[in-house]
């Protein structure tokens, strides 16, 4: 159990998905300021009482937000945009490091705030997003490459960065498995009709890839390369020879998805998260034992 | 930290997956009727544990849209879809998947129908039409079929 979780340090991994996931949803979150009360407002295309009856009671949401600055004056519009706000801000902090692990509580209830709100607009890149910020509110994200990182306390944090690291890795692997195992029952999986399907949504295709129909082999071999990639996750990427492959055939996958889709937010998140579970380096933890080196390296005396 | 610390932080982690794995099976580990399982379903939304992973499984649904027509005096006339891009457009492809749900179908309508009464002041009946954009396999598309819309469902709403 100690060698599973104990002997290295992965503070480093876990700091680059901190720094991806936020870099990947401030940009999400630029991109729909724009249309801010069109998905999240109370009169926006899905309205309140709508959105609200197809939430669980239990989730943070704009209205409860609006009810309890109701007494100060203050109305629907002022409180999605301190909502929004206070989200961006906690997201850049969350990206610098600075008081990491407030930040990351602030920017996963304000993102479970929005999401509850705009629940009927929610698409997986949402859903990964509270999966990664939860993720961000327990774990040592902060203690590398952050502002709030401190080489005397890495080691402290030894325990929990490898320990959340696995829990991330395996998280992934029950996703892709799950996902593999849905998409290989399905007919159109099996014979390249989904590829084909994906492409010709208008809502998705970004070039026009109806030349596949003269092809369908491309698509059938599209497909099951997805079938492969998803379904071999599991087995795959924790052998050391074969980790690398595994890990950049399915960053290469997600990539694809963004070229050809235009799922560009949901992507960069699952590529952040396949790097920084498998591709950045946990480094081995090694007890520093010579004491010049400990006050070079500002350790507290043995 | 002690190894009784460990042992604390594993078990939570094992607890944790085991709730990840029932999301993406789709079991509800304890019933939402008892006191636990309403903390659990409570712990599974706030963490994301709840979530299924079948994206784009086991098929690619079509893509559904709602276009309008706003009357004034018996006359009809087409009204501008919302006019978005990028991700805000992924968003809306989201909400108008819902026409493709029986029992949310009219609820999204009247929700559509409310804005566009907002919009069009002078409006005193709206047209919501749910269409689905249906795609010929491959095969059929060789033989000359193509893409194409097909309004399936008519909401009518009237000003009171």
């Amino acid at each position: 159990m100690a060698s599973l979780f104990g002997d290295t340090d992965a503070t480093r991994p876990l700091a680059v998905m901190r720094i991806g996931l936020a870099a990947v949803l401030l940009a999400q979150a630029f991109a729909l300021a724009p249309h801010l009360f069109l998905f999240f407002g109370e009169h926006g295309i899905v309205q309140a009482p709508i959105a609200n009856a197809l939430a669980p009671l239990a989730l943070p949401r704009i209205t409860y937000l609006v009810q309890l600055l109701a007494p100060f004056g203050v109305g629907e519009g002022a409180a999605l945009l301190v909502c929004f706000g206070l989200y961006v801000a906690a997201l850049h902090l969350l990206l610098a490091g600075w008081n990491t692990r407030a930040a990351a509580i602030a920017a996963w209830l304000l993102h479970l705030s929005l999401k509850t709100t705009a629940n009927t607009s929610a698409y997986g890149v949402f859903e990964f997003a509270t999966i990664g910020l939860f993720y961000c509110t327990v774990l040592p994200v902060g203690a590398a490459m952050s502002m709030d990182a401190d080489p005397r306390k890495r080691e402290a944090v030894s325990f929990q960065s490898q320990l959340g690291l696995r829990v991330v890795q395996i998280h992934l692997c029950i996703v892709y498995l799950s996902s593999g195992i849905e998409k290989i029952r399905g007919e159109q999986w099996r014979n390249g009709e989904a590829i084909w399907r994906a492409v010709m949504r208008p809502g998705f295709a970004q070039f026009d890839l109806s030349w596949l129909a003269a092809y369908p082999m491309v698509a059938k071999l599209a497909c099951w390369s997805t079938l492969a990639i998803e379904l071999g996750y599991v087995f795959f990427v924790w052998p050391r020879r074969t980790r690398r492959i595994w890990a950049s055939a399915t960053i290469g996958m997600h990539a694809g998805i963004a070229a050809m889709m235009g799922l560009w937010s949901f992507s960069g998140l699952m590529i952040v998260l396949n790097a920084a579970a498998f591709l950045v380096p946990a480094k081995r933890a090694v007890p520093v034992t010579s004491e010049p080196l400990r006050e070079l390296l500002l350790l507290p005396a043995e | 930290m002690g190894s009784r610390g460990r042992m604390v932080w594993i078990a939570a982690a094992g607890a944790h997956l085991a709730l990840v794995i029932c999301g993406a099976t789709g079991i509800t580990p304890v019933s939402p009727a008892h006191f636990a399982g309403r903390m659990i379903e409570t712990y599974r939304a706030y963490s994301g544990a709840n979530n299924g992973f079948g994206f784009f499984a086991p098929g690619v649904a079509s893509e559904w849209r709602a276009t309008f027509d706003v009357c004034n005096d018996g006359h009809c006339i087409p009204a501008a879809e919302e006019q978005v891009a990028g991700e805000s457009r992924l968003l809306l492809q989201t909400i108008n998947s819902l026409l493709g749900e029986s029992e949310l179908r009219d609820l999204l309508a009247a929700s559509h129908a409310a804005r566009l009464f907002a919009r069009y002041p002078h409006a005193d009946a709206v047209l919501v039409k749910a269409g689905v954009f249906v795609v010929p396999t491959m095969a059929h598309y060789r033989r000359g079929a193509r893409p194409q819309w097909r309004d399936l469902y008519g909401f009518a709403f009237r000003r009171h």
